[in-house]
This record gives structure tokens, sequence and C-alpha cells, in this order.
């Protein structure tokens, strides 16, 4: 019997050791599937995973399960044949307009690394439950991430600070505002007498007029202190590298549907991450429609699998300090044909690098060069923004030469001091710290104890000064060392603005009094220098210049804009740029143990650190591993051989003396040598999500700051990896399922099937090739369709071709319909509760492998295989085609989710919200932390116990509450008026979800295209959800 | 183990005994269909609210309009319960000592709520909507019976799925023009509530529907 995965396939360049004769994959889930190895097959033969320890996890145990019903019952009484008894609280005096019980929303602004993202916050009875995108707002145009989706949770965090504290010793002990101010205000009163001497501000990065004009003020109550901003985050190289290219300090700004040919130099510029990376994402997919008009290519060189890389038509692993060369490079090939003018300098000379001359390079560098030569100003050229300046620069001068500037690519001019490097300035700041130069700091957010470079030496440096105060959400590493910690209030409780990284100005607005007390950093300061205390005012007043009047304020803050107040376009003048200096490192091919690149990422799911205690955050799958709970040293296929390590062997990665212990993630398409670590993990006074030392939390994840150094804080060579420890089970979702070989097998016989995609020139000449892809006999039913269809038709269609996988539609869901979360061993157990899922597959060679996402929702079948098998009714078909979910009805047979083949049902094993709802009505939780995680649940979707199956509904609640305002208006639902939370969130707009009745909708138009497929349609069930086949757009010279 | 044999005097009892135990489970299961019912367990629920509000004083008696207090009826899921406001509308200047009246009045002042409790209570798992009905022509006194003969209210009818059912499928008698929806004492015109509902339904494309995703999300 041969044992080999039985795939359908076609022929490639390199095989694998592993492989015999037999043809390669084509599409292929995981490393593990393709290998067959015996623990793998072992896994997946076992329908249910053995519990980590022998007792289910989290599960009360049976005594105090009796222990519980016993009291339950004996308090019950007969009395209680009712359920419990609900109160009625009217408010005193209701407002005009409010309607309770219903939801408003609000316009308000995120900052993120000082680019603020517009917001448009729902509030359910006066407290945020949802967060969605401004459409109005140029970054978002109606998107949101996966950061912004996050953070609602974090307002009603119970691990959040509510009280100020102040050092004692060893430990801390709770104080009192009025104690703060007072101590404050002395220490301020001495501070002016001395101008301010030893007084330092370290604060986060912030676009806000309003705090910028409080800094100034600040600076010139106390001249001799300083003011010292640091991110984790903070890149200096596309200000410095305009400077070298323009003379001064520039912003880039993309204008992605215009474009043709885009390459990106380790950009990832689709993330959320990237400034302006949503609107990016829109453009940028936006161009690579096939139906209409001609599609963009994409080229992207880059050290690991990214958004944009699984967008790609061509894409080259190439390690992050190698783009310098590659810069130089394309420089010289260009500007000999591109015909510089004489003050614009001739190009860089040829580098001199090992990897430039291997074939497969030179031909992919040599191809984009003539694509983007035969493209002039239609092209754009991005480099990645922890890239060092001479590689912007570079950049910068190709986008000129090629005519993109002013057409593609636009600039606008940077603050003077956007150059200097936050680490310098941190580093400084702790030098000075730690000779005692520093009597009195404000630590005002941020998390320099946790993110500051392992070189810094910040967290002890801050045991130096005599008097500090910490502001922030939580009373975490940062202020553990702080004499003062003040609790800080959420952008959500907060009044202040920010701008966009095009310079639109948004008014910060809050949805809900601060919980806990806590004030802004606005507030915080004005109260300090003895200003005016409140957020709003202040605000106002910042903007009474642009805004006068009350009515123009009103309406910024409605809208979420301040209209017309982006930053002037310019024409910047290019001029020579010297030849780059390319050390020897990035001129060198191979490497090898002990000379690995390190490149340090922000995590798609907590960003720097900050969102560690989000529960939602971290249990979210990362996009390409799909790993939960935990963060991994991402190595390509070839160095993994090399070093003789698997996925989950705990490894132990040493960089000048400092060490880490991560596990290993073997990511197909990963640059040779060249190893990604997400920051943001090992955190030790995060909460009891994140962990907490000193409690039984253990902290999520290896900590990458403690080899992180100021000189290289964004990419770093010369790592040794050693292997450290066991393997350990790694909480992954893409690898669970429980079936055999014969379903293996099966399996990969349909893999083909489920992603499609076809080359554009096919695409012209078949468009109809997804849907022949498989064939599907007309099926005949055996009974007369029991619905007709004749109202609403609610449908979904998604394009594969829009998707970039960076899973914001997940979050979205989860808190759209209170979706728990399980926890790390749940998760590789494979009890996920997640509703969406979005699917990785690669394809192709291990080595060069290509990406590619396919978010699943329920498919919502009109001949439903999970309605048929369920006993009790449960899950019933309603007449606009959805698949209803009863929960009361559910006993839990769990029939309907064996049925399923999308497997898009999800079962609650345990109660989840146990801690929150209690065991049962009449055992709710009394504790008022626990009432305060209860606010963020969606009131409109029931919150499900133990026991039953879940699952996606279309968001069934959002168009219920807009079919009945409807009927009661007796208008007609408008196209696009019922957004179910994936699709509103989306920032591609891949997901669209309308009426297939309704002749003009788009969900219906798209349903028609010929690159419409079902998913798994051959099995008659008929799903209302249909995807767009994915057209690629390769170049003939490279295919 | 030694073999269980029957005492001799069970033969006397064999019959009775086989009666009972062929009567016993239709006496259980009879018990609990009726004795578990909504109809049982919850019409003539009446709590005790903190404060004495009697809708045969305000809405009978006066002939104040249901939609005065509840005046988010039209528009939204909740008939919402007044504000304190409302109250004091007419009570600021119309017994203004009574002590009946005095939480509403610490309410006022205080700003915290008169704690209600809630008579119409449905589990969390199902969602009603009152515009959806009450725009249709589906009068308050369907569901809520002749809450202005009602000193303190109490739950008249069982609210359970299957009397909501009841009604989804078989609307007619429970219609009336959407302007007659507050009338405690609207009886169809001709006498004939089946045909005259009958005819508002078509009139005014009136069509409930009965999946599950209605009412449970």
């Amino acid at each position: 019997m041969n044992k080999k995965l039985r795939v359908v396939s076609e022929r490639s360049e390199s095989p694998r050791a592993t492989d015999t004769a037999a043809a390669r994959p084509t599409y292929w889930r995981s490393l593990a599937e393709l290998d067959q190895t015996p623990e793998f097959r072992d896994a997946v033969e076992r329908e249910f995973a053995e519990p980590l320890q022998g007792l289910p996890p989290d599960s009360p145990g049976r005594r105090r399960f009796m222990q519980v019903m016993g009291a339950s019952f004996s308090m019950a009484g007969l009395a209680g044949c009712r359920w419990h008894e609900d109160k009625i609280l009217p408010m005193t005096r209701r407002p005009e307009g409010v309607i309770p019980g219903t939801t408003s929303r609000y316009a308000t602004a995120m900052e993120l690394n000082g680019i603020a993202h517009g917001l448009h916050a729902t509030s359910y009875d006066g407290r945020p439950i949802k967060i969605d995108g401004n459409p109005l707002h140029p970054d978002s145009l109606g998107a949101a991430s996966t950061y912004h989706q996050g953070s609602v949770l974090g307002v009603y965090d119970p691990d959040r600070s509510d009280a100020v504290s102040q050092k004692n010793g060893e430990g801390r002990d709770v104080s009192t505002f009025e104690a703060f101010d007072k101590a404050a205000k002395e220490q301020l009163k001495k501070l002016r007498t001395t101008r301010g001497e030893g007084l330092r501000v370290l604060s986060e990065r912030s676009s806000s007029p309003t705090l910028a004009a409080m800094k100034d003020r600040w600076l010139a109550a106390f001249p001799l202190s300083k003011w010292i901003t640091f991110e984790p985050l903070a890149t200096n190289g596309r200000a410095a590298g305009t400077a070298l290219a323009f003379g001064k300090p520039h912003r880039v700004h993309y204008s992605f549907a215009e474009a043709k040919v885009i390459l990106s130099l380790d950009a990832d510029f689709v993330a959320p991450s990237f400034p302006s990376g949503l609107a990016n994402a829109r453009g940028l997919t936006h161009g690579r429609t096939p139906d209409h008009e001609e599609m963009n290519r994409l080229y992207v060189i880059e050290s690991a699998f990214s958004s944009t890389g699984a967008t790609a038509d061509h894409r080259l692993a190439l390690r992050s300090e190698q783009i310098k060369a590659v810069a130089a490079y394309l420089d010289a090939e260009i500007s000999a044909k591109a015909r510089p003018l004489p003050e614009q300098g001739a190009g860089q000379p040829k580098p001199n690098a090992a990897f430039l001359s291997d074939a497969k390079v030179q031909k992919f560098l040599d191809a984009v060069a003539k694509d983007l030569l035969a493209n002039i100003g239609k092209s754009i050229v991005v480099a990645g923004l922890h890239q060092p300046a001479e590689v912007h620069a570079l950049v910068e001068r190709l986008n000129v030469l090629l005519g993109n500037s002013g057409r593609t690519v636009f600039y606008t001019e940077d603050r003077a001091d956007a150059a200097t490097s936050d680490f310098e300035g941190l580093k400084a700041l702790t030098d000075e710290m730690a000779a005692g130069r520093v009597e009195t700091l404000f630590v005002l957010g941020g998390n320099p104890a946790y993110d500051a470079p392992a070189d810094v030496g910040f967290a002890a440096a801050l045991e130096k000064v005599a008097f500090s105060v910490r502001l922030g959400l939580y009373e975490d590493e940062t202020s553990q060392g702080a004499t003062w910690h003040v609790p800080a209030a959420h952008y959500l409780e907060s009044w202040g603005d920010a701008r966009a990284y095009d310079g639109t100005i948004s008014i910060v607005q809050p949805l809900i009094a601060p919980i806990f007390g806590g004030r802004s950093a606005l507030e915080l300061l004005a109260r300090l220098l003895g200003e005016e205390p409140k957020g709003l005012e202040l605000v106002r007043a910042q903007h009474k210049g642009l805004l006068g009047d009350d009515r123009r304020f009103r309406k910024a803050v409605h809208d979420g804009i301040i209209e017309g107040s982006a930053f002037d376009r310019v024409s910047p003048k290019l001029t020579s740029i010297p030849p780059v200096k390319l050390s020897e490192r990035e001129l060198s091919g191979a490497v090898s143990n002990g000379g690995f690149e390190v490149r340090f990422v922000p995590c798609p799911k907590i960003y720097d650190g900050r969102y560690a205690n989000n529960a939602w955050l971290q249990e979210l799958p990362e996009s390409f591993s799909k790993l939960s709970w935990d963060n991994g040293a991402f190595f390509s296929v070839a160095t993994a051989k090399e070093l003789g390590i698997t996925d989950g062997d705990v490894l132990t990665l040493t960089l000048g003396g400092k060490t880490v212990d991560v596990p290993c993630i073997v990511a197909p398409g990963s640059a040779d040598g060249s190893i990604k670590l997400a920051l943001g993990y090992g955190r030790t006074h995060a909460g009891r999500v994140g962990g907490k030392v000193g409690t039984d939390v253990t902290p999520v994840g290896g900590n990458a700051n403690l080899i992180r150094t100021t000189e290289a804080p964004h990419f770093a060579a010369g790592v040794r990896v050693a292997t450290s420890g066991p393997g350990k089970r790694l909480a992954n979702t893409q690898d669970l399922y429980a079936m055999d070989q014969i379903g293996l097998d099966g399996i990969a016989e349909r893999l083909p099937e489920l992603v499609r995609e076809a080359p554009y020139e096919e695409f012209k000449k078949e468009p109809h090739f997804a849907k022949h892809l498989v064939h599907q006999p007309h099926e005949m039913n055996l009974w007369v369709d029991p619905v007709s269809y004749e109202g609403h038709k609610w449908g979904m269609a998604i394009d594969l071709n829009k998707c970039i996988g960076c899973s914001a539609c997940v979050t979205a869901c989860q808190a759209e319909n209170n979706i728990p979360v399980v926890g790390q061993e749940n998760v590789a157990m494979g009890r996920e509760m997640l509703w969406l899922r979005v699917d990785r597959y690669y394809r192709g060679n291990p080595n060069e492998p290509e990406l590619r996402f396919q978010p699943l929702p329920c498919q919502q079948c009109e001949n439903a295989p999970c309605e048929q098998v369920c006993p009790v009714g449960a899950t019933m078909h309603s007449h606009e085609g959805l698949n209803d979910m009863v929960y009361n009805r559910c006993i839990g047979t769990r029939y309907c989710s064996n049925n399923c083949p999308y497997k898009v049902r999800r079962f609650n094993y345990f109660n989840y919200n146990l801690d929150v709802i209690g065991m049962t009505p009449y055992t709710p939780t009394e504790d008022p932390k626990m009432k305060l995680k209860a606010m963020v649940f969606n009131p409109e979707v029931t919150v499900r116990s133990r026991g039953v199956m879940e699952k996606c509904t279309f968001c069934v609640q959002r168009i219920q509450n807009a079919k009945i305002p409807a009927k009661n208006a007796h208008r007609a639902i408008e196209d696009g008026e019922i957004k179910t939370a994936c699709q509103e969130t989306c920032p591609t707009d891949a997901i669209v979800f309308g009426d297939l009745n309704d002749k003009k909708s788009r969900v219906a138009n798209l349903q028609k295209l010929e690159r419409a497929y079902q998913l798994l349609g051959e099995f008659n069930n008929r799903p209302r959800v249909q995807y767009l086949a994915r057209i690629t757009n390769p170049n003939p010279e490279l295919a | 183990m030694s073999l269980f044999v029957f005492p001799r005097w069970a033969n006397k009892t064999r019959q009775l005994a086989g009666l009972f135990l062929s009567t016993a489970p239709i006496y259980v299961i009879g018990l609990v269909w009726y004795g578990a019912s909504p109809q049982t367990t919850d019409v003539g629920f009446q709590p005790k609210q903190p404060v004495p509000y009697s809708h045969q004083l305000h809405a009978g008696q006066m002939g104040i309009d249901c939609r005065y207090c509840h005046n988010t009826v039209e528009k939204a899921a909740h008939a919402a319960i007044p504000p304190t406001a409302t109250c004091m509308n007419c009570h600021s200047k119309v017994w203004t000592t009574s002590p009946k009246l005095a939480p509403v009045r610490d309410s006022f002042a205080s700003g915290l709520p008169v704690e209600w409790l809630k008579v119409h209570d449905l589990p969390d798992y199902a969602y009603f909507n009152h515009s959806a009905h009450v725009t249709r022509g589906v009068g308050c006194v369907t569901c809520h019976d002749r809450i202005d003969q009602m000193d303190e209210v109490y739950q008249a009818k069982p609210l359970s799925m299957g009397w909501c059912l009841d009604c989804h499928r078989h609307p007619e008698p429970n219609l009336r023009p959407p302007s007659e929806v507050t009338n405690m004492t609207w009886k169809a015109p001709n006498g004939d509530p089946e045909a005259y509902g009958a005819k508002l339904r078509a009139e005014n494309h009136i069509n409930p529907p009965t999946d599950c995703s209605t009412c449970h999300r």
C-alpha cells in the first residue's frame, strides 16, 4: 500500500529528498502533511486529541460540579421555576434621540506608532462594543485591522490598572489621585525654580496637534528639560533616505490603483503596521481585478512571507540585509536606461555581490527592471520601512527616474527631526538616567522597560530616578520601577486628536467615561502645567483656529476628519546619491549557523506587545504559521533541514552574547539564513492573559527584545541557533484534522479544487476555467425544493484575488458574535471557537512556494448536510437561505459538525464564559471585574454556554436589524445596507454580502462572473457562498 | 448472590401495582406538561415593584396613551420603561409630596434609576421586536392583556414560543388597523375578527415569518 500522499500534481524543479519519482504536489496545507511523518499520521488518526495532562482542561472537575449543582438546587426553591428575575434600570433623564437597546456609531481614531487610523465605534447603551473603519478617513476607507478590532476588548480588561500606586521598597502601595497630584505639584514647583533641570518626558509617538502644542508649552515652562519619543517599532530609514535623495525628510504616499507594475523591496505595504497600509491594500487589489481592466503585476523581494508576498505574481526570497545590494543593482540597471538629468547624478555602480550572480536572481532582477522601464509613470517601487536610509534613497531615486513621482508616488514634507533615531534617543536618555542626571521622569504610555533593546538597560536605570511617574493602562513592566503609577485612559475613553499618515486630522472622541478614572496624557500634562484639565476643552481650543465655531467643530467630531487638513503634496528635486557602502555581510551569499540574520517584525496580532493581554488577539491564528498563543522563529525549509530542526523544537537564539528561547516554525518561503521573530511576546507583567511572573500565568512566547540592540533594532546578523529543549506542542490551527489515510488521500485529491487559480492569459482564453475544474454533473433532487426563495436570498462572494490574509475579518467576527476564547491547550486540541477561519495553502516547491489564503465562513448551504442530521431540529433552513442555529434546542450530539464538509461548525466543549456568566443563571458572578468583562458582549447575539454548537450566521442580527426598520418604514433594503462584520472590516473588500434576488446587487453580479465557483459544490449541497478564482499575472519572461 | 423472591403478600397487590405502574407515567407526564408549561409558571407573575405605579389609574382612568411613556415602541425592539423624567413631567406639579412617589423623586434627584422588576421576560436567546408588531397592527392588549385594568402589572399571557407561533401561523384574529394598537377595547367593526383580519393582512402585506432566525439569534 503506497503510504505516500497521493496528489494531483505538476512537475517542478528541485525534487525533495523524500520524494520518489512521483510527480510533485501542487497544493499542500503544511509540510507535515507533505512529509507524512509518523508523528503526523499518529496525530491525525486520533479523532480526539489526547489532553495534555489527562484532565480535560478548564473543566471544573466532577466533584466541584456536583457541589455547585447541589448549591443551586437548594437555593432555587419552587419559586425559582421561572428563570432568574431581570431588572429594568431606565435612565433618570433620557437625552433626546437616545433609544435604549439600540446602537449608535461615533467617529473616533486610534493611533499606532504615531499614525492615526479613523474608526467608527459602535456604542450600545453607553458603552463601546465594536470597532469598524471610518469610510471618510483616507487611511481607513471603511476598513479596520486586527489591532483596531481587538482594541475594544482592552477597555474592559480586568487587569487594567484601576488605582494610582506608589512604590514602597520592593512592592507597591495603592494610593489616590489626590496624593499623586499633591506630590507632583510639589515636585514641579521645585522644577520651576531650576527651569526644569533633570526633568525628562518619555512619550510614545504621537501625531496629535494638541499634544504637540502642549509639548511646546511644557518645554517653554521647563527650558532645561527634554522630551524624548520612543516607539519600539519606530524607523527612520525613510526619513533619512528621502533626506539623502531630496535634501530633507519626506513622507511617501502611493496610489496603487494607478500602478501597473509594483516592486516591493522587503516592504509589507498592505500590512496595518505600514503607514496607510489598509488604503494601500485596497488600491493594490483594486488593480488586480481581472474582470474589466488590465491587471497590475506585483514583484516582491522579501525575507519572510508577508501579506504582500502572498499577493505577489513573482517573489524572490532574500535576506533583509541583501536588499541594499539589490537596490544598488536595480539603480545601476535603470539609471543606465532611464537617462537621469545631470543634477540627478549617475546610477550606482553594479555591486559585486555573490548572490547577485545567481542565475535565478539575475533573471528575476533583469525582468523586473525591464518591466519597470516599460511602464514609465505607471509603476511603484517601495522599500520596507526597516531598511536603511540608502535603500530608501535609491528607491525614491528609482521612483523619480521612472516618472512615478506625481503620478503614482507622491511626497509630502516630513518633520525636520524625522530622521533622528528613536533608539539613539532612548539610549541617550537611559545613559543620563543611569548616571543620575535625571531626577524627574514622566513616562507617558509605552512600555520601555519591556520593549527597549537589550543593550539599553532601561529598567535598571529607572530605579535611579528619584521621582518617576508612569502613565499606563496596566501596571506593567515599566510601572514596577516607577515611583508613581497613574492609570491611563483608553483611547475609547479620551478626547484627543491625531493625524493620518497624509496629515488629515481626526478628532478622537470618547465613547465612555474613564471606567477606572484614568487620565489621558493630555489631561495629565495639562493638570501639571496648571491648565484646563478637561480633554475636550484642550482639543477644542487647539482647533479653534482651523475650525472656528462650534458648528464646524461638531462636524469634524461627527465626520471623524477635518476636511482639507492633509499635508500639501510637494515635488522634491532628486539630487545625486553617492555610491552606497556595502559591507561584506551585505554582499555575501549563503550564511551558516552563527551568522544567521534575525528579522524583528511587529506581531500581526499583538503588535509590539501592547496587546499581549488581549485574549482575542493572542488566540487569533497568526496569518502564516496559523499559530496562536505563542511566537516562534521562522526558518526556511532548507535552513531548518540544515540545522536538523522541525516545528515545535525549542531553540535558543544567541546574538551578541544574549539569548532568547523560542520554538521553531518551519515556514516555507522564508529566505535561507533569515529568521523572522515577532516582537511583543515574553511579557512578564502583562496580566492574566499575557503572562505575569509570580502567578501561575506563564508569559506567552519568547521575548525578542532580549537579543535586540540599538545598532540593529530591525534586522541583525550573527545569530546562532541551538536546540535547547524537547519539542513542544504548538497551538496551531492549520494542522488539526482527525482522519485516516483514506481521508488524507481524499483531501490531497481535492486540494487543487479548493483554491482555483489561473494565469491572466489563460483566464482570458478560457474564462470559465474555475467552473470546469471539477466535473459537476447536473444533479437532481429526489424531492421538490421546499423553499422557493422569492423574498430575500442572502449570499456572499469572496474574491480570492483580494484576500491578503490579514485576518481582521476573524477578529471582527469574534467581536460581533461574542465568540469565546478557549486558551492555548484547547486550541492545541482542536477546540478553537473562531467561526470564520482563513485557510492558508502553499503551492508548488516547498523551497519556493506561493501562498494562498481562503476565508471560510459557514457556506449556508441550501441543501445543508448539517440540517439533515440534527436529531432535534436545532439547525433549520430559513426562507431567505440562512442556515439558522437555535442554541437552546441543541443537545450536543455534534452530528452536524460531523457531517459538515467544510468543518465550519464549532462546539462549546466547556462553558468558556464560566467566569463571566456563571454556571447557571442562578449562579452568576458577583465579582465586579468579571462583570466588567461581560460589558464587551454584543447584546444582539446570544451568549452560548456549554454543550451547544455554534457557527457563522451571516450576522443574522445585522440582517434582522436592517430588515425590521426597513419594513417599518415601508422601504426596500438597499444593496450595501447590510454588511456582515467580516465584510465591513475587510481592507480589500474581498468579502461581499447581499441579496442574490436583487439583480443590481454587487453579490448577485459577482456570483455571475465566469470565475466564480462553489467550494465542494459537487456534493450538491448548493452553498450560498461562492469564491472568485484567483488570477495571477505572471511575467512571460519569468514563467 | 441470593435470588430475590417477592413476599407472598405481593400476590394480592399485583393487579393494583400493575394499574399504578401503567398510569403513573401518564400522570407524571401530565404533571410536567401542565405544571412546567409557561401557562402555569409564568401567567400570573406579579412581582412587587419599588413604586406602586398603577396602570389602571394612569392608562385606564386618566386615559394616557401607552406610547406617552413607552415611546420607543414604534421605533425599536424594546418598549422602553420611561426614564424618571417622564414621571416627573407631571409629578413635579402633581402629588409632589406623596410618600408613594418618594422613590421617583429620589431617583430624579440622585441620578440613580428606579429598579423596576421585569414582568414580561423572554429568555435571553429569544429576541422580540416591538416595532415590527406595533407598526403592523398587533395591539398592545393582544400580548399584555388589559393592562389598563391592572393596579399592579401581572403577566396575563404565557408568551411561550408555541403561543407566539399560534399567531405567526394564523395572525388574522389578532390584527387591527395600526392606528388602533393602543385601544384596549377595540373590536373588529363587522363583528368578524377573522375576516377583518384577513382583509388587513392582504392590504398591509403582513407575512409573519416562522423561521427560527426570526427570534433566535
